[in-house]
């Protein structure tokens, strides 16, 4: 039962990606002065369009539809353990559903990496490379931010000390920059970069390509927006149930979606080297005080 | 002053500074006998000087602090003295004058290059070789403005051949460089390759070590229209709107530059309202253009709420152009003697109240803008240009004076009604691109206030002068302080058309320093680089990267890239 329920619960969730999306073009047009989509479906209808287009496979790229249409599933996949999680987290923690999330978030972009590089389109190359350096900067975060929050979250109503509240707090922070980091919204979306990279990894995608890979790209965005949600809900999961848990994850999630996208508005776009240097100077305070705190609280 | 040339005019009781007297003492000396002719024009001096003493003289006085480069046109007057012509038009900055060395140049005939001297001249000697045949000493000549598949021999603006006859001589050789590319079907666009950061035709390959630009090449002139041979066959009034289309932007410098230089060559007093109404036009111009870069750079900052707020300040600004002019751009209200269209009182209230709006607005706005860290922390520091490289390439406009040099034609040539207004010039010391940025917000300000002004001084009487007789084979220049620097017209007057019409504008000065600009910035920091020169094209982008590592250099088209890519290119 628990399992089917989640399998819905997962469709649903990827059902609303783009629907999100929409809504945050449409604040987003709002903050410009501008008009904007005419309807908050317009992301599903640009998906369909493009879905309908001819499929066009880059030159010297013949797996290259393969490899888009494995980084989609895994992407899909891992709203699975999330939802699943997400169902349970009131009689039971499994680390092996924070894991696998993780591990497919990474996997998802990682073929997507591959699927540029092999184009051969130099605008595609040096934005994988790009994404590369930040993704592997990025994952120390998303990793070590998503296991401390969660876990310490979970705990906290039951061992609520200054000390592990403040490293769940601090844990939380962590998650909320490499969830958004993750998400590749300004200044991080150096891989894309249009002015410089003419679009970079997206270059060489149109038609079915190009849907497959802007869906996969709006459902890991979701997915760590999810995770972001899950972290903040852990220390009332004891008191709630799981019909007042989903829908509270819901709202937080699209609260934190378009909250993230209002602060991409007010942001110009990064350099690599700026953008690393500060992400590693981010993280490396945030350990050290992390590490303070635990040594304090043991 | 003459000391003894018997053909040397006399200038005494001719009102003009000593920076002047000195350089044309120094280009006398030099020369002695080689000296053909030496006669003023208002501001003008114009030395005519034998092809062989041409370098000595440049030589004598190129070291001037003062002394600008400011053009050269050359000109085909085999009809009328059976030689070319060069005309390197030299300004002395802060005094306002100009003096024009006229370099006659028979056929068969090698001119010295005095590139090395004035490194801005580079362009101009290729061009001249491109467009007239004209050879030049001392120096590699490679083609500029031509495609690489142009004729041999056939020189577009020598007076012996027509349009027509070019049409029927030169027929691209795109279809069949496609065919053997093997690309299976040929679609003709007439846009071609493009980039985003720049929405025109350029085409920058850009050598890069990691994401770090070691060294840049530009390659232009991909759409040269050959509008200066169209306006020989067009009458002096037809001439500024064919002038305003030379810029998608800027237009009206363009037809005033043009009008000026018809007028100071033939004598022609404009009314002061006239001058009045130019001068506001252009400031108009100023501010829509200002805020339409500003925008673009924010974008390409990948803020894209600036620019959109931006452009929405400008929007007001289409509207106030739209009220005074009829039109949002290509206004059509300058004719040869003046404007044809009055601004009507009615309309300044309305004006002076977008101006106190648009201060107030552009005021928050790039406040805001400015201050967002990704803009600040990529502007600082970028694209380096210094004072001495400024001078060197001869730069104008917020270019030269992002470097530290305020040279303004305005205040150093002053024009139309800006001698009546009192306004600063914005200059920054720090030549990088935040300095170029802020000499524009800057300039947004003086440009409010200027119209401001001018609008209170308003005089009364007519737009248009009275009447006026064509003159042949007198030479004028006009100039105006465009929103990208200085731009300078040159004319030789014919019978009923401009015998030859020579539009420089100040990209294509300022574009000779951008390689220099790129050397050392990021990747990511190039396309920044490019527009903060702002760069004025006329359609389509091109940029081209190139691996230092995989020590592949050469120009690759675009049906390349989009088939192999860079590894087997």
């Amino acid at each position: 039962m628990v399992s089917l329920t989640s399998l819905l619960v997962t469709v649903s969730f990827a059902l609303l990606p783009p629907l999100l999306d929409g809504v945050e073009r449409k604040v987003k047009a709002k903050i410009q002065t501008r008009y904007g989509p005419p309807t908050i479906l317009q992301t599903w209808y640009d998906l369909m369009k493009l879905w309908i287009k001819e499929l066009k496979i880059p030159t010297s790229s013949e797996s290259s539809f393969l490899l888009v249409s494995l980084s989609f599933l895994t992407a899909i996949t891992a709203l699975y353990p999330l939802a699943y999680m997400i169902v349970t987290l009131h009689t039971q923690f499994e680390p092996l559903l924070l894991a696998l999330p993780l591990t497919l978030v990474a996997s998802s972009h990682g073929l997507m990496l591959i699927t540029s590089t092999s184009t051969s389109n130099p605008f595609a190359i040096i934005g994988s490379y790009r994404s590369v350096i930040l993704t592997l900067l990025n994952e120390f975060g998303l990793i070590s931010g998503s296991v401390i929050a969660i876990y310490t979250g979970l705990r906290l109503l039951t061992n609520h000390t200054l000390s592990t509240t403040m490293i769940y707090l601090l844990s939380l922070v962590i998650l909320l920059f490499s969830t958004y980091v993750g998400g590749g919204r300004l200044p991080f979306d150096i891989h894309e970069a249009e002015p410089e990279l003419a679009s970079g990894i997206l270059i060489e995608l149109s038609g079915k390509l190009l849907a497959l890979y802007i869906y996969t790209h709006l459902l890991i965005r979701y997915v760590l927006t999810l995770l972001m949600s899950v972290a903040l809900i852990a220390p009332l999961t004891l008191v709630i149930a799981t019909p007042t848990a989903l829908p509270l994850t819901l709202l937080i999630s699209f609260i934190l979606y378009i909250a993230y996208g209002m602060i991409a508005v007010a942001l110009g776009r990064t350099r690599v080297d700026i953008g690393v240097k500060t992400l590693f100077i981010y993280y490396l305070i945030a350990l050290i005080v992390l590490v303070i705190f635990t040594c304090l609280s043991i | 002053m003459s000391r003894g040339f018997s053909h040397v005019e006399d200038l005494k009781g001719v009102p003009r500074g000593p920076r002047s007297d000195a350089v044309l003492s120094r280009v006398l000396s030099a020369c002695g006998d080689s000296i053909l002719n030496v006669s003023r024009r208002g501001t003008t001096i114009r030395v005519a000087l034998k092809a062989e003493c041409f370098r000595k003289a440049v030589e004598s006085i190129y070291s001037e602090h003062d002394l600008y480069f400011r053009t050269m046109a050359a000109s085909d007057e085999r009809l009328k003295d059976g030689v070319y012509k060069l005309y390197y038009v030299l300004g002395i900055d802060g005094e306002g004058t100009n003096v024009v060395l006229e370099v006659p140049a028979p056929e068969g005939v090698e001119i010295s290059t005095v590139s090395d001297l004035f490194r801005a001249s580079d362009w101009y000697e290729l061009e001249a070789k491109d467009l007239f045949g004209i050879n030049f000493s001392g120096r590699s000549l490679r083609r500029l403005v031509l495609p690489e598949d142009w004729p041999e021999n056939l020189y577009p603006l020598r007076k012996d051949i027509s349009a027509d006859e070019i049409k029927s001589l030169y027929q691209p050789q795109m279809i069949s460089q496609i065919a053997e590319l093997g690309v299976e079907e040929v679609v003709r666009v007439p846009i071609g390759p493009y980039h985003p950061a720049l929405h025109e035709p350029e085409y920058f390959e850009l050598y890069v070590r990691g994401e770090k630009v070691v060294d840049a090449r530009y390659v232009g002139f991909m759409v040269h229209r050959g509008i200066e041979k169209l306006a020989e066959s067009m009458k002096y009034d037809q001439v500024p709107f064919l002038a305003e289309r030379i810029c998608g932007i800027c237009g009206f410098v363009h037809s005033t530059s043009y009008v000026q230089a018809v007028e100071e060559a033939l004598g022609i007093e404009v009314p002061e309202r006239a001058q009045f109404v130019r001068s506001i036009v252009l400031e108009v111009e100023r501010l829509h253009s200002h805020l339409l870069w500003i925008g673009v750079a924010l974008h390409l900052l990948g803020y894209d709420t600036g620019f959109m707020h931006a452009w929405r300040i400008r929007e007001k600004i289409m509207v106030l152009a739209e009220l005074l002019t009829g039109s949002r751009k290509t206004y059509g209200i300058n004719l040869v003697g003046g404007v044809k269209k009055d601004v009507n009182q009615d309309k300044v209230p309305k004006v002076r109240e977008v101006l106190e709006q648009l201060k107030k607005e552009f005021s928050e706005f790039v406040g805001i803008a400015i201050s967002v860290p990704q803009v600040m922390a990529r502007l600082r520091g970028t694209g380096l240009l210094p004072r001495g490289e400024a001078r060197a390439y001869a730069l104008v406009g917020p270019t030269v004076r992002g470097s530290g040099l305020a040279r303004d034609v305005r205040k150093d040539y002053t024009y139309a009604a800006y001698h009546y207004v009192s306004f600063k010039v914005p200059v920054y010391s720090e030549g990088d691109n935040l300095a170029r940025t802020l000499v524009r917000v800057d300039e947004v300000f003086e440009s409010i206030s200027i119209i401001e002004q001018l609008l209170d001084m308003l005089p009364g009487g007519s737009v248009m002068a009275e009447g006026w007789e064509t003159q042949p084979m007198k030479l004028g220049i006009g100039a105006v302080e465009a929103p990208r620097g200085e731009v300078i017209h040159v004319v030789v007057t014919g019978d009923y058309s401009p015998y030859r019409w020579r539009v420089r504008a100040p990209t294509y000065q300022n574009l000779q320093a951008v390689p220099t600009m790129l050397r050392g910035v990021d990747l990511a920091d190039a396309p920044l680089t490019i527009a903060s020169i702002d760069p004025c094209f006329s359609c389509t982008d091109r940029a081209l990267i190139i691996n230092l590592r995989s020590g592949s250099v050469k120009a690759v088209p675009i049906e390349v890239i989009s088939r192999r890519g860079v590894r087997s290119g």
